[in-house]
């Protein structure tokens, strides 16, 4: 499933300077309006202890081949919800890289779980597959490679939302970048702050929220940068499963607060027996100081 | 629109038949004493005042209106008439052709005035049919303390055995498992499609314009139908029809004012009450709120009556409310208005008919600024004739029909100044209608019973799109049907009956069953119930839900009626219980019903109810022990699962004391299970990020819930007509900090590891309210 119903059906594009960026990732306002309204009446937030049931360990697997690079992916196992020590590693186990035109190789053991290519790196349209076999499981899963985007300007303007008596200015984001008219493209934008990630879950966008033409103009005004923070932007092309994928695990990030569904695992193109999930995509990125 | 008319048409043939049927049973040598029995200083209708021939256990009692209608042989009687709270009395008659006799009682002016807990004969939880029913007056309410000094009837009835609240500070209530949506909420006979305001912390009951509450929990009279819990019955008051008053209150978030008074004395009367909030403005000048939020609702409650004579009268009455909430140009608004007219008509002094039109609309926006905006919502209009037969002293008839034609607007999202459509969900259409037929019949001395068939129809209408999907959800095929045309129909059969057998005057054992269809579905995430929810008909692929109860239960009075104490129990078996798929997005989906899961659910429990009703201290004491699973394909590995709504245990106590004639003190405290609810059961590491990983559905709970509520009531001195009255309360005394939410989330102090977060809402929350009348 995916935000906004189904737009398969819904060809229709809109003009206009404003678009549907402003309802990307599950209609975040709505939420947020909620959250916001519920502070209100908030006496205190504060982190308790509980008892969990343990379950498990299940299959993790972690893979990506970006473009350019080498792919790679990531074995292990769950482990208890507050366990504070590693997770089980996945030491042998056999991954094969496959791409569309029949090119493969086996990746390497690199230790605490890791498995890296040496020679098959990402390239733009192609289909990878990735192949992970052990004792008592065998799974594959396919992603397709799609070129990144062009990043064209990121700026910055004052928020329409302060903070009351807060001593700084709150700053959003206004970004433009390129965009295939021709395609249904879909991306992952990532924020990091002074290097931190900005953003827990995963800012979602596809093409077909936004005006026609080859440029995106995208401004999510929940994101918020004050005056002499070191912002990079990512944006990554992803493939549609991918961007599913990403979908739900935003969708259990707020789990368990008023206006978000029952929580639930994503399911992997690996199959449902496995966690985590192998994606093919290709980012580009751009760092500013906010003024 | 063809086969709604086919359907009129059967049932005015059926109407005609039992017309027939029963104008035929009747004997010459009885006559009938009918008529109103009304407060003397209002003016306002008394329902469910008594009026026995003295002596005997002849007799019948008022219906919603007032209206009585009581056969009894030629010759001289003497009647008692009662109505808890005023001064009952007797009159005596002489029959020898059919009489009316309208009856004012007068308010008891007691020193326990403000205190008094029933408004029902003193046993009559012991002879009535009726089960698993609450009533509540106002009075009650009145005393009950509650968040923020808010008198509010949803939170009230909370407090009932059965009845439990879906979350902190909730107006959104369970009954007996049941879901937020299954709950019908009637004002004034038309349905109330989102009952709350401010987020769902407040009811949209104004309870200074309301009169009488029933809730029926099981043991549903056929007349009811359309949801699949429960019935909350709220009449609005009539208005005074004897002088001009002035009501009011001032409180910390909102003020109410009422004015009522006569048009024509003794025929025509209006009320006018109006509340509004102003939450924002105190959270701005506390500094809890930014300045550019907007938080706040407004309602207003009209009613008009007017008697033509002692056989017609008519009733105009509305509702009218809306919420706003916002940041600087971002917004939510969201509302209900319902509007009923209601003719009253005495065909003869013993067949009394209601007609009723009814309107209801619940709309729900938002927008940022001009750029965007997202409606959705629900109309109704609808028409019903309910008749009652007072057909003997042993014997009451009650049959009638219904009509409403719904149409739902799942979503509509605009964008750009422009205004050009982004999304538009289509419109959808339905028809549903309903006959029904029961009789309340005094079989002997003992035994008692209420039988009635309820017979239902639904028809899903063009014009619109009837969608096919595989297995993957995907549309295969889709046919379109024109404006009327019948696209689904659901035929169900509601069979409901009561017995009720007495052993005694102070104790009688009583046995229910009734079936229930639902055709409307609340399509939400969360379990409150929120201003985002959207209303949607049964269609192809979303089944009606049907639920289907039995109860049993023993009451039994003490110490001259004066305490009453019930045992009840019930088992509720549902079929079509929906869920979604998981990560199933519920706004703006076009083909939501593909996404739909469907299954069963049971719910079963034990309820024990012991009530003082009068005396200076008096209230009541609840515990529900009860469970509620739902079974459905394709969730939890198809296996029975807690329902969300599920609590082991329910425990509430309400106790009023009244030292003096000014002063009285009231304390309430609540305990129940935590909801069932879904955590993980591990972790994993994606994405350079940690997430969740979760095992079974709803198998953990949420800790264990309990608070303590005082309120002091302090009267003012009388001056002429002038009434004042202070009342100061606190919520949550002992300032627990329940948990409103359990989430979890990656640490942001220590990187690597998790934690689970615990969100309270209300610590100790003290209020003021003052109240006044003139």
């Amino acid at each position: 499933m995916e935000s906004l119903g189904n737009y398969k059906q819904k060809q229709h594009r809109i003009n206009g300077i404003y678009n549907m960026s402003l309802f990307g990732k599950n209609i975040p306002w709505i939420k947020y309006l909620f959250f916001a309204g519920l502070s209100v009446f908030v006496s205190c937030e504060e982190v308790i202890k509980i008892d969990l049931h343990s379950a498990g360990p299940e299959l993790v697997a972690d893979g990506i081949i970006e473009q350019d690079s080498v792919g790679w992916i990531r074995l292990t196992g769950t482990t208890d919800y507050f366990n504070t020590g590693e997770p089980g590693y996945i030491e042998n186990a056999t991954v094969t890289l496959t791409d569309e035109k029949g090119e493969s190789e086996i990746l390497d053991y690199k230790g605490n779980g890791l498995y890296r290519g040496v020679s098959i790196k990402g390239k733009p349209f192609r289909s990878y597959i990735m192949q992970i076999a052990g004792e008592n499981f065998s799974y594959a899963a396919s992603s397709k490679l799609f070129p990144a985007p062009r990043l064209y300007s990121v700026s910055y303007k004052e928020s329409v939302f302060q903070h009351p008596g807060g001593s700084m200015k709150s700053y959003t984001i206004d970004m433009k970048f390129s965009d295939d008219p021709m395609a249904e493209n879909f991306y992952n934008i990532e924020f990091y702050n002074n290097g931190k990630p900005g953003d827990n879950g995963y800012t979602l966008i596809r093409d077909s929220f936004f005006a026609s033409g080859d440029t995106i103009t995208f401004s999510p005004r929940w994101m918020n940068f004050e005056a002499g923070d070191r912002v990079t932007v990512k944006v990554y092309s992803i493939d549609r499963n991918t961007y599913a994928y990403y979908n739900q695990l935003n969708d259990i990030l707020d789990a368990g607060m008023g206006g978000s569904s029952t929580p639930y695992n994503p399911v992997s193109n690996f199959g449902s027996s496995v966690l985590g999930y192998f994606r093919a995509c290709s980012g580009t990125s751009f760092t500013s100081v906010v003024k | 629109m063809f086969m709604t008319e086919h359907y009129f048409c059967r049932n005015s043939m059926v109407m005609a038949l039992l017309f027939l049927f029963f104008f035929q049973a009747n004997g010459q040598d009885k006559f009938t004493v009918s008529g109103k029995i009304s407060d003397a200083l209002t003016g306002e209708d008394l329902a469910g005042a008594s009026v026995y021939k003295e002596g005997t256990t002849t007799g019948v009692s008022s219906n919603s209106y007032g209206f009585y209608s009581l056969t009894l042989p030629r010759g001289n009687h003497k009647l008692s008439i009662s109505y808890i709270g005023y001064a009952g009395g007797t009159r005596e008659i002489s029959l020898d052709k059919d009489l009316t006799l309208n009856i004012k009682l007068d308010p008891a002016q007691t020193l326990l005035e403000e205190v008094i807990v029933s408004t029902e004969r003193s046993n009559r939880n012991i002879t009535s049919v009726g089960m698993s029913i609450e009533k509540l007056d106002m009075k009650q309410i009145e005393t009950v303390p509650v968040l923020f000094g808010e008198k509010d009837v949803l939170k009230t009835i909370q407090l009932l055995p059965g009845i439990s609240s879906v979350s902190e500070g909730s107006s959104g209530f369970s009954v007996r498992g049941g879901s937020v949506d299954q709950n019908l909420i009637l004002l004034d006979e038309a349905p109330v499609y989102s009952a709350s305001h401010l987020l769902g912390f407040f009811s949209v009951f104004n309870s200074d314009a309301l009169k009488n509450i029933s809730v029926f929990k099981g043991g549903i009279p056929a007349q009811y139908g359309g949801r699949a819990s429960s019935v909350l019955d709220i009449s609005m008051k009539d208005g005074n029809n004897q002088a001009y008053s002035v009501s009011g209150g001032i409180g910390l978030i909102s003020s109410r004012l009422t004015l009522e008074g006569p048009v024509i004395k003794d025929k025509m009367a209006f009320i006018v009450s109006g509340r509004r909030s102003y939450a924002d403005l105190v959270g701005k000048g506390t500094g809890l709120l930014d300045n550019d939020i907007t938080l706040y609702f407004y309602d207003l409650n009209a009613k008009m009556n007017y008697t033509i004579n002692d056989n017609n009268r008519v009733y105009l009455s509305g509702y009218f409310g809306k919420d706003d909430f916002g940041f600087s140009d971002i917004g939510m608004q969201w509302g209900n208005s319902t509007g009923t007219l209601r003719w009253n008509h005495l065909f003869s002094s013993r067949l009394f008919s209601n007609s009723t039109l009814i309107y209801s609309n619940y709309d729900y926006g938002f927008n940022i600024g001009s750029d965007a905006d997202l409606t959705s919502g629900i109309e109704d209009a609808g028409f019903k004739q309910d008749f009652t037969l007072y057909k003997s002293p042993g014997s009451t008839l009650r049959f009638g029909l219904s009509t409403t034609f719904h149409t739902f607007n799942p979503g509509k999202l605009r964008v750009g100044t422009s205004k050009i459509s982004e999304i538009v969900l289509d419109q959808k259409q339905a028809a549903e209608s309903a006959i029904y037929l029961s009789d309340n019949h005094k079989l002997n001395k003992k035994i008692s019973a209420e039988y009635g068939l309820r017979l239902s129809m639904f028809n899903q209408l063009g014009a619109g799109w009837s969608n096919i999907y595989n297995q993957s959800n995907l549309k295969t095929d889709s046919s379109y049907f024109t404006a009327g045309k019948v696209m689904q129909t659901y035929l169900r059969f509601e069979p409901r009956i009561s017995v009720n057998y007495q052993f005694s005057e102070s104790s009688s054992v009583k046995a229910s069953f009734n079936r229930m269809a639902q055709y409307l579905h609340l399509l939400s995430n969360s379990t409150s119930g929120q201003p985002t929810d959207t209303w949607i008909p049964s269609t192809t692929y979303i089944k009606p839900t049907i639920a289907s109860q039995f109860a049993l239960g023993y009451f039994r009075n003490f110490s001259g009626d004066s305490y009453e104490l019930s045992v009840e129990s019930y088992y509720k078996y549902l079929q079509n219980v929906t869920d979604y798929e998981d990560g199933t997005n519920v706004i703006l989906n076009e083909n939501i019903e593909a996404y739909i899961l469907s299954g069963k659910g049971r719910s079963y429990g034990t309820e024990l109810y012991l009530k003082k009703r009068s005396g200076r201290l008096n209230g009541w004491v609840s515990y529900t022990l009860a469970r509620t699973e739902n079974k459905i394909e394709g969730i939890n590995n198809s296996g029975w699962y807690p329902s969300k709504y599920d609590k082991s245990h329910n425990f509430s106590v309400v106790i009023n004391y009244q030292p003096r004639k000014r002063l009285s003190l009231s304390a309430s405290w609540v305990f129940y299970t935590g909801n069932a609810v879904t955590f993980p059961s591990g972790k994993y590491e994606f994405g350079e990020k940690l997430w969740p990983y979760y095992t079974e559905r709803n198998g953990y709970r949420m800790p264990a819930y309990h608070r303590l509520d005082l309120n002091v009531h302090i009267k003012g001195k009388e001056k002429k007509r002038f009434e004042s009255a202070w009342d100061l309360s606190v919520y949550n005394l002992y300032n627990r900090h329940n948990a409103y939410t359990i989430t979890f989330r990656e640490s942001e102090t220590v990187t690597g590891t998790t934690e689970a977060v615990r969100l309270s809402l209300f610590g100790i929350v003290p209020a003021v309210t003052w109240n006044f009348r003139f």
